[in-house]
C-alpha cells in the first residue's frame, strides 16, 4: 500500500476528528472552569499615566448599557 | 469569550494609592503605640503620669490602629485593586470610592481622639463609641455597595476565589459589627450594650474572635490568591484546593469564639463546640496555607532575589504557624495554662505582624512600582527591612511564649502536696518575666524599625515618579438569559442538600442525649457516605452546578452567609433567648448602687479590663488563688460584661472589701506605695477630677430599659444615694487617715472595687 495516501487519509480523519470535537466544544455550554479560573490574576494590562487617555473611554451613558451580572 | 464588542477600561488606582499610603502611615502609628505600651509595662513611669497616656487607655488605640487602620486600609487597597482586574471593570462609582477612603479616614482620627480621652465601651476591639460605630457601620454599606456594584458591572462573568473571600469579609463583619456594637446611648459619647453578662461575653467573643477571622484572615486570604500568583508569574497551586478552602473556613471559623472563653462560667456545651470547631480548623487553615505556598512551586529561586515574594513565603509560613497555635491554644488543658497570660499576647503578634504585616509589605512592594511606573528605590533596603522584621518577630513571639509559659506555670504551682499556692503573691510572677517583657519591646522596636525603613523606600521610590493607572482591553459580552441560577437552582442541587442533611444530622448528633444522640451520630455518617457516593457517581453535576454559582455573585453571597451565620445562631440564639435569671448558677447579682455605677464606669473608663480579669475560672489553682470560682449570675447585670482576657495584674472578682478603703486609696495615687515592683499606673487624677453625678439618672434609666431591677429612683434619689455612700466612704478614709473630697472620681471606684465578689445573693432569694 502506498503510503502516501494513508497518510493523507490519516491526517484528513484526524484533522476531521479535531473539527468535530472542536465545534462540540464550541457549542457546549459552559460557564467557567477551573483552568480558566486559575488564570485569571495573570491577565495582561498596561498602564497609563493618570490623567491622560490615549484610548478614549465610553461615556457615562454608554457605561450605562454595560451587562449587569448578578 | 472574543464574540462581544472590544473596549479599553482605565482602573481607579487613585483610590488604591490613597489606601495604600494610609496603611503605611497608620501602620507605623499604631506600631509606635504598641512599642509605648510594651514599654510603659516595663517602666510605668513612660506614662508621663498623662491619663491620656495610660496602658488602660492607649491598649485599646494600639488594637483598633493595628486592626482597623492599618490592615483596614490595606485590605482596602488590596482588595479594590485585585477586584477591578479580576472582574474586567472599573469600579463602579469614584464618588463612593471616595467617600469611602475619607470617612475610613475621619473614623480614624475620630478613634484617636477619643480613646486616649477614655470615652470606650469597654469591649476590646470594640471600644469606639456609638457614634463613630454608625460611622463605621455607615461606611462599610459605602464599600459593600462600591463592590457589589462593581461586580455587577462586571466584563468577566467568573468569580475568581480572591472575589469570594472579599464577599465573605463584607457580609460577615457587617452582621458582626452591628450585633456586638448594639447599645442605647446615654450621651452623646456614652451608651451601654444591650447584651449584659454571659450575654455579652459570647457575642463579645463570637464578634473578637471572627474579627480576626474576617477582619485579618479572609481578605487577606483573598489578597493571597490574587497577589501570589502575580509575583511568582503562574497559576494556585490548586483552584479546587481553594474551593475547599474557602467553604470549609468559612463555615468553621464563626463556631469558634467560645474558646476565648474556656474553663469561665461559660456553659460547657459552649466550651466544647468552641474548642471542637477550632480544632477542625486546622485542616482549612493548612490547606489554605500550602495552596499558597505550593503557590512557589518552580519559583523558589526567586526567594534569594525578589523581596515580595519573601515577604510572601514568610507571611504565608506564619499564617501556618499562628493557625496551628490557635487549636493548641484552644485545647481546654493547654488553655488552662496559656490563657490569661503572654502567650496569647505572642500568637496574636505572630498572626499581626507575620502573617498580616509581611502580607502588607509584600503586597506594597509589589505595588509601588506598578501604580508610579518606578522602580523600588532600594532592594537592599528592602532585604534589611525583610531580616529585621523576621528577627523583630522571633524576638518578640518567642519572648512571650517563655513569659506565658512561665508565668502560667507560676500561678498554677502549688506546694505541700497541692494545698497550697507555691507562688501566692501575684507580683512575684510578674517580676519573673520582666526580662521577657523587655525583649518584647526590643523585637516590637525592630519590626517597626523596619516598617520606617518601607516608609522611606517607598517615598524615594514615588517621589517624582508618575502615577499611572493600568489599563485592559475587555470583551463587551451580552448577558445569556440562561446563566441565572434562580431561587431552585441555588438551593436544590446536590452540594447544598447533601451539606444540609449533614449539618442537620450532626446537631441532632451534637444537642441530644440517648437514643436520639446515636441516632444522630448515624444520620452524620449515612449523610457523608451519600454524599460521598454521589460525588464519585455524579461529580461532574457538582461541578457544572459550581462553575454555574461562581457567575451568579448573588446566589453566591447568600449562600456565603447562611454557611457564616448558621454557627453563630445555633450558638447565641439558646443563649439569647432564655430567661437571664435562669443562668444564674447559684447566685445573682444585687444591682450596683449609684456610685458604684459610676466608680464601674469609671473602671471602664480608664480601661482595667485591658489587665484585670473578673472570671475565676473553675480552676483548682484560680480558686486557690482568687477564691471560689465565678458564678454566671455574679456578672449577670453587667453592662458590659468585664471578664477580660489578661492577667496582667491578679484577678478582681472577689477582691471587694479584702483590703480596706485607705489600701485601696493608696494602691490607686501609687501601686507601689502597696505593691513593690507592680507595674501598674499611678492613677494621680483620680484624686483631683470630680464624679459626674449628673449623668446618672440617665445612666441608670437606660440600665433599667436593659433589664437591670434597679429601683424606680427619682433623679434626686440618685443624687442624694451617690453623695450620701461618698461621704461615708470618705468619712471612712478620714478614720484611716486618708484625706479626701467625697466628690473626688477616687472614692467612686472605690465603692465599684469594694463591691466586687460582695454582691451575690442567694437565686432563690433574688427570683423572690
Amino acid at each position: 500500500m502506498s503510503v502516501i495516501p494513508l497518510t493523507i487519509f490519516f491526517s484528513l480523519l484526524l484533522a476531521g476528528l479535531f473539527i468535530a470535537l472542536f465545534v462540540h466544544e464550541q457549542r457546549r455550554r459552559r460557564f467557567t472552569s477551573a483552568e480558566h479560573d486559575s488564570l485569571l490574576p495573570l491577565a495582561e494590562e498596561t498602564s497609563r499615566e493618570a490623567g491622560r487617555r490615549a484610548v478614549p473611554l465610553p461615556p457615562p451613558a454608554a457605561a450605562d448599557s454595560d451587562p449587569i451580572y448578578f | 469569550m472574543t464574540n462581544g464588542q472590544k473596549t479599553t477600561i482605565e482602573f481607579n488606582d487613585k483610590i488604591v494609592r490613597q489606601f495604600l499610603l494610609a496603611s503605611l502611615i497608620w501602620g507605623v502609628v499604631g506600631m509606635l503605640v504598641g512599642v509605648i505600651i510594651g514599654t510603659q509595662l516595663n517602666f510605668w513611669q513612660a506614662n508621663l503620669g498623662q491619663s491620656w497616656l495610660s496602658f488602660g487607655r492607649l491598649r485599646p488605640l494600639h488594637t483598633n490602629a493595628v486592626i482597623f487602620a492599618f490592615v483596614g486600609n490595606m485590605m482596602f487597597a488590596g482588595i479594590y485593586y485585585s477586584t477591578q482586574r479580576l472582574v474586567k471593570a472599573r469600579l463602579a462609582s469614584d464618588f463612593l470610592s471616595n467617600l469611602h477612603f475619607w470617612g475610613w479616614q475621619l473614623i480614624i482620627v475620630a478613634a484617636a481622639i477619643t480613646l486616649p480621652l477614655g470615652l470606650t465601651r469597654g469591649k476590646e476591639y470594640a471600644e469606639l463609641i456609638w457614634p463613630i460605630n454608625i460611622a463605621v457601620a455607615g461606611i462599610w454599606v459605602v464599600f459593600a455597595v462600591n463592590f457589589f456594584w462593581t461586580l455587577a458591572r462586571r466584563h468577566e462573568k467568573s468569580l475568581y476565589v480572591a472575589i469570594w473571600f472579599y464577599i465573605a469579609t463584607i457580609i460577615t463583619v457587617a452582621m458582626l459589627y452591628i450585633v456586638n456594637h448594639l447599645s442605647i446611648p446615654t450621651s452623646l459619647t456614652h451608651s451601654y450594650p444591650v447584651f449584659g453578662g454571659v450575654q455579652d461575653g459570647l457575642v463579645q467573643w463570637w464578634y473578637g474572635h471572627n474579627a480576626v477571622a474576617f477582619f485579618l484572615t479572609t481578605p487577606i486570604l483573598g489578597i493571597m490568591y490574587y497577589f501570589l500568583p502575580k509575583a511568582a508569574e503562574r497559576p494556585v497551586y490548586s483552584y479546587r484546593l481553594s474551593v475547599i478552602h474557602f467553604w470549609s473556613l468559612v463555615f468553621l471559623y464563626i463556631w469558634a469564639g467560645p474558646h476565648h472563653l474556656l474553663n469561665t462560667a461559660l456553659p460547657n456545651w459552649l466550651q466544647l463546640l468552641g474548642m471542637t470547631f477550632s480544632l477542625m480548623l486546622w485542616a482549612p487553615s493548612w490547606g489554605g496555607m500550602l495552596n499558597g505556598l505550593l503557590t512557589l512551586r518552580g519559583a523558589w529561586g526567586k526567594l534569594r532575589t525578589d523581596p515580595v515574594i519573601k515577604f510572601f513565603a514568610a507571611g504565608v509560613t506564619f499564617y501556618g504557624m499562628a493557625t496551628f497555635e490557635g487549636p493548641l491554644l484552644s485545647i481546654k488543658a493547654v488553655n488552662a495554662l496559656g490563657h490569661y497570660t503572654d502567650w496569647i499576647i505572642g500568637h496574636v503578634h505572630a498572626g499581626a505582624l507575620g502573617w498580616n504585616g509581611f502580607m502588607t509589605a509584600g503586597m506594597i512592594y509589589w505595588l509601588v512600582p506598578r501604580l508610579w511606573k518606578t522602580k523600588l528605590h532600594s532592594e537592599s533596603l528592602a532585604n534589611l527591612h525583610f531580616w529585621l522584621g523576621i528577627f523583630g518577630i522571633l524576638l518578640y513571639v518567642a519572648a512571650m511564649w517563655a513569659s506565658g509559659i512561665t508565668q502560667g506555670l507560676m500561678l498554677n504551682a502549688t506546694a505541700e502536696g497541692g494545698t497550697i499556692l507555691k507562688y501566692p503573691n501575684f507580683l512575684e510572677t510578674l517580676n519573673a518575666i520582666r526580662p521577657l517583657m523587655l525583649l518584647r519591646v526590643v523585637g516590637g522596636a525592630l519590626y517597626l524599625t523596619g516598617f520606617l525603613i518601607m516608609g522611606y523606600n517607598v517615598f524615594r521610590s514615588i517621589r517624582g515618579a508618575a502615577v499611572v493607572n493600568g489599563s485592559m482591553e475587555v470583551f463587551v459580552e451580552a448577558p445569556v438569559p440562561g446563566d441565572a441560577l434562580g431561587v431552585r437552582g441555588t438551593f436544590l442541587n446536590a452540594p447544598v442538600v447533601y451539606t444540609l442533611l449533614g449539618l442537620t444530622a450532626a446537631c441532632v448528633w451534637m444537642f441530644t442525649s440517648g437514643v436520639l444522640n446515636l441516632l444522630g451520630l448515624l444520620a452524620t455518617v449515612v449523610s457523608v457516605l451519600l454524599a460521598i457516593g454521589h460525588f464519585e457517581s455524579r461529580g461532574k453535576a457538582w461541578v457544572d452546578w459550581y462553575d454555574r454559582l461562581l457567575v451568579n455573585a448573588l446566589p453566591f453571597t447568600v449562600l456565603t452567609f447562611l454557611a457564616v451565620a448558621v454557627g453563630g445562631l445555633i450558638q447565641i440564639i439558646p443563649m439569647m433567648t432564655i430567661d437571664r435569671r435562669l443562668q444564674t448558677e447559684d447566685r445573682v447579682a444585687r444591682v450596683y448602687t449609684p456610685l458604684e455605677l459610676a466608680g464601674r464606669d469609671l473602671y471602664v473608663r480608664e480601661g482595667c479590663y485591658n489587665c484585670h480579669s473578673q472570671m475565676i475560672r473553675t480552676l483548682v489553682p484560680d480558686v486557690m488563688r482568687y477564691g471560689d470560682y465565678s458564678r454566671l449570675g455574679e456578672s449577670i447585670w453587667d453592662h458590659p460584661y468585664q471578664w477580660g482576657s489578661k492577667r496582667t495584674g491578679p484577678d478582681l472578682a472577689r477582691v471587694g472589701h479584702k483590703y480596706n478603703h485607705a489600701w485601696q486609696y493608696d494602691h490607686l495615687e501609687n501601686p507601689r506605695n502597696i505593691s513593690t515592683g507592680s507595674n501598674m499606673p499611678a492613677y494621680t487624677w483620680l484624686m483631683k477630677q470630680d464624679t459626674d453625678y449628673a449623668v446618672l439618672p440617665a445612666k441608670i434609666r437606660v440600665q433599667r430599659t436593659l433589664g437591670v431591677p434597679f429601683p424606680n429612683w427619682s433623679p434626686a434619689d440618685i443624687d442624694r444615694l451617690a453623695k450620701d455612700q461618698a461621704k461615708t466612704i470618705a468619712a471612712e478614709l478620714k478614720a484611716q487617715g486618708r484625706y479626701v473630697d467625697p466628690d473626688r472620681e477616687v472614692v467612686a471606684l472605690i465603692a465599684y472595687l469594694q463591691s466586687l465578689g460582695q454582691t451575690s445573693q442567694p437565686a432563690a432569694a433574688a427570683a423572690r
